[in-house]
């Protein structure tokens, strides 16, 4: 198996809340995937999920092709993870924190770690929390990436920071996944973000993945069609607002069109609102 | 366990776990060195672990448990790779193992202690260590159950605090013998023996049902719950929380058993047995034995009596101690604090009709533990008293009706309920002989049998607590019976007009009588009071200064005057309250009528 995370039909119940409701995705090993979603959408409890911090009630998990019912401590130790509060003990300063995380992962770099320190110019002997929030955060990307892990879940890590050190912030991700190959799961409601940075991209509404694929390919997906008589959905369309319609690539090329009709590819950004607002279902063709 | 989150804890918590340390040491060496002398060898650690111990797995589910969730570090530890249950145990066995450390060092060293005074063989101080042991781990058990219900763990602490007090107080178990204090009880005290083995089953399953909550609370539902319960408390529910705490208070004090006191022994005087009552009187010189034989029977008919026709529940033994140098009319009770009983000191030439009143008086205060002194029901233990002492003299009847008809200032409507200030503008005798026109009047109206049945339901015992705030009213009670304070007035004051008509004569002897109290400020000498009466050759002055919270006279100091004025000898300062009172002895009503009283306030 070529996939570093499959979740199947995940679900997860917060007593009457479905947090997750047979949720599916797919990150393929080196990819940076980009999982978008509006808040409450279910995008932190699936990185609680795939952290072992909440239990799923059904569904499978499978890391690296184990399948799972929790994520183990073992497996843990292959993940790297960023949230997005460091809640960080604030007594500690980065040093202290590295010293007492690499206790915890056997794969540990301690050289790594100040290395990371320097690059992202964090201060290391300074106490984490007097810390500004954009530096914790970096400092979270260092904890997670000095044990050099195959994996790194980061939810939402840069919201809250300014545009200068997103940009670094993401920067950083996207060099250091290349450099070491390096499976990203980023979680984001910030499309410019994701689109920036993701080879791949789920949407996720309501406990679902509403659609995953590489941001070319959901551009070719996804396309606006404006006409100014209704038009009835061709076989193998999808209506997923009233002019936003979904079909594979080849049913897009061998469709017929009336005069007077214009069909557009959408950005990133106009496929993620189709998708994620709430106020009208997701029709299938008939 | 895990090692690097020991290290954490340690680095973390090490500051204030020493400081808790030194003030444990502390609060050792003093619960030794004051239980030295207590007898039992290992008295000094039992208050230690019942004290400190509590405080100190408090601090330690503070350190340990709760900090975590409320700084939230929780979630970035639960974001390692070490397990939750790994680290719950880790965080539960640190502090398992300091309180057993704290319970260690505590009983070595109070059995070092021990040994400076006594031969006490190691084997006999093992089982103390057991116990300690098994206490400590209980009480931190608990802590940890509490540490994890987080904002609510206070109304954790005070339900415990409040079983034990309701344990103590209202099941009257005593303290050393509630299960897990059991473990440092009075034998573990002294080393003489173990405690039974219950006391180590109880201690063995609140550890192990308080550690399955934790736990539960600790990985049940991803843990949320604690992080959930974590919390600050809303100001809602800390109010509910004051408010339970209070309310288990109150209601454990006020459903606390009062402790029965036994009756004095009579052994001296003369001495008369009644049904229900026995009575001594101690002849003097003055007072002989035969007035003391009398005295003494027709108190135990007036007690018995009484308490037959109110069904009183109490039988309280009576002794009145004849005493030179008193005042005719100044009688007093005594405070007995060991016994019960009404012990009575009155002079030796005092009205025998007052001393019986008395008597009665006291027996109605006593029956209704001191409530029948409330402002809405005073005049009835007043009139019913007087009316009981004087219910076969028809003469001393119509002398009491003498003194009331001699009131001529008319009362205000609510004089009957507000008690207190109708006593201080009467004076004792004239109020008295109002309560009794009172009395006497309702007893006309409504018939002798329905006025002590009313009489029987508003001097019944009441409740020793809480309860008693739903006892029926007073004047409930006479509405009941077809009456209400405002006609009661009305019909008492009609027939204070007729007593009027009967003894004008004699009214119209006394003497016009005509007081008044004036001050003046002098600057270097301060405020002088001066009183003045005319109409009579002597007179007495009473007065007291009104502490701020005073509401009526108390004990106040006498001045008897001969003449027209006299200058009080009091200094009061500024702002000062004073009540003055003028009475002078009225020779037609044979008592000391009270002329003048006002309360004096120096602005």
């Amino acid at each position: 198996m070529n996939d570093a995370i499959r979740l199947t039909d995940l679900r997860v119940r917060y007593g009457r809340v479905r947090a997750l409701d047979g949720l599916s995705l797919a990150v393929v090993r080196g990819e940076i995937y980009g999982f978008l979603g509006r808040n409450g959408a279910g995008k932190t409890t699936t990185l609680r999920v795939l952290m072992g911090i909440v239990g799923a009630d059904g569904g499978t998990i499978e890391l690296f092709g184990e399948p799972m019912k929790r994520v183990s401590v073992a497996t843990k130790r292959g993940i790297g993870y960023v949230s997005q509060e460091q809640n960080f003990y604030p007594w500690m300063t980065p040093s202290q924190l590295g010293r007492f995380v690499a206790a915890f992962y056997p794969t540990w770099d301690g050289a790594e770690y100040a290395r990371l320190l320097r690059v992202l110019d964090v201060p290391s002997d300074r106490r984490s929390g007097i810390l500004s929030g954009g530096t914790r955060t970096k400092l979270g990307l260092a904890l997670a990436l000095a044990p050099r892990p195959p994996l790194l879940l980061l939810d939402e890590p840069t919201a809250g920071l300014d545009p200068v050190a997103r940009r670094e912030f993401n920067d950083m991700v996207a060099s250091m996944a290349a450099e070491r190959g390096t499976t990203v799961f980023l979680s984001s409601h910030l499309v410019d973000e994701v689109e920036g940075i993701a080879t791949r991209v789920g949407i996720v509404q309501a406990g679902r993945t509403s659609i995953e694929g590489r941001v070319d390919e959901l551009r070719e997906r996804v396309r606006r069609v404006r006409s100014a008589a209704p038009l009835e959905l061709p076989p193998g369309f999808t209506r997923v607002r009233a002019d936003v319609w979904l079909a594979d690539g080849t049913l897009w090329s061998a469709a017929s069109w009336p005069e007077g009709t214009s069909v557009e590819p959408l950005p990133l950004e106009e496929i993620f609102l189709a998708f994620a607002r709430t106020d009208a279902p997701v029709d299938a063709a008939a | 366990m895990s090692l690097p989150l020991l290290r954490k804890e340690a680095r973390e918590h090490g500051l204030v776990f020493a400081a808790t340390a030194g003030i444990g040491a502390v609060a050792l060496w003093s619960v030794l060195s004051v239980a030295a002398n207590a007898g039992g060898r290992f008295v000094g650690l039992s208050r230690f672990l019942l004290t400190i111990g509590p405080l100190l797995a408090f601090v330690l589910a503070n350190r340990l448990l709760v900090r975590e969730y409320t700084g939230r570090t929780q979630f970035f530890l639960e974001t390692l790779p070490i397990g939750r249950a790994r680290a719950f145990a880790t965080k539960w066995l640190l502090g398992c193992g300091l309180m057993l450390l704290a319970a260690g060092l505590a009983w070595a060293v109070t059995l070092r202690f021990a040994r400076r005074t006594e031969v006490l063989a190691f084997s006999d101080a093992v089982g103390v260590l057991w116990c300690a042991a098994a206490f400590s781990v209980a009480v931190w058990s608990f802590a940890a159950l509490a540490g994890m219900l987080g904002r609510y763990r206070y109304i954790a602490w005070g339900a415990a605090a409040a079983v034990v007090l309701l344990a103590v107080d209202v099941a009257g178990i005593p303290l050393l013998g509630v299960p897990i204090i059991r473990l440092l009880g009075q034998d573990v005290q002294m080393a003489t023996a173990m405690p039974e083995t219950s006391a180590f089953i109880y201690a063995l399953v609140v550890t192990a049902l308080c550690t399955a909550g934790a736990t539960a609370l600790a990985l049940v539902g991803s843990g949320a719950m604690a992080s959930t319960l974590a919390q600050r408390m809303t100001a809602r529910e800390r109010v509910f929380a004051l408010v339970a705490f209070l309310a288990v208070g109150i209601v454990s004090y006020s459903l606390q058993p009062k402790p029965v006191q036994p009756p004095f022994e009579i052994t001296q005087g003369e001495r008369f047995q009644g049904r229900w009552t026995r009575v001594g009187v101690l002849p003097v010189a003055t007072f002989d034995a035969g007035t003391a034989r009398s005295l003494a029977r027709a108190i135990a008919e007036d007690a018995d009596t009484l308490i037959e026709a109110l069904e009183l529940g109490i039988h309280p033994p009576v002794f009145v101690l004849p005493q030179q140098g008193l005042d005719r009319h100044v009688m007093q009770r005594a405070a007995l604090g060991a016994a019960d009983g009404i012990v009575l000191k009155v002079a030796p030439n005092a009205p025998l009709e007052n001393v019986r009143m008395l008597v009665l008086h006291s027996l109605l205060t006593d029956a209704t533990l001191g409530r029948g002194m409330k402002e809405d029901r005073h005049v009835l233990v007043d009139g019913l008293s007087s009316y009981w002492a004087l219910r076969d003299d028809e003469a001393a009847r119509e002398r009491w009706w003498l003194r009331a008809a001699a009131i001529t200032e008319p009362p205000p409507a609510d004089h009957l309920t507000a008690w207190g200030q109708t006593a201080e503008r009467l004076g004792e005798c004239q109020s008295l002989a109002l309560a009794f026109s009172v009395f006497d009047t309702l007893a006309q109206r409504l018939g002798r049998d329905a006025t002590l049945e009313s009489m029987k339901e508003i001097f019944r015992a009441p409740k020793d607590d809480v309860r008693v705030l739903f006892e029926r009213r007073p004047a409930a009670t006479l509405a009941a019976a077809g009456f209400d304070w405002a006609s009661l007035t009305a019909a008492a004051s009609a027939e204070r007009e007729k007593a009027r008509e009967r003894h004008a004569a004699a009214l119209a002897r006394r003497p016009t009588l005509d007081a008044a109290v004036t001050w003046r400020s002098t600057p270097g000498q301060g405020i002088a009071i001066e009183t003045t009466v005319s109409g009579a050759a002597r007179y007495a002055a009473y007065y007291t200064v009104l502490s701020p919270w005073a509401t009526d006279e108390g004990d106040m100091s006498r001045l008897d005057v001969l003449g027209a004025s006299a200058v009080l000898p009091l200094s009061p300062s500024r702002n000062a309250r004073v009540l003055a009172v003028i009475e002078v002895d009225d020779e037609i009503l044979d008592c000391p009528v009270r002329v003048l009283a006002e309360r004096l306030q120096f602005r």
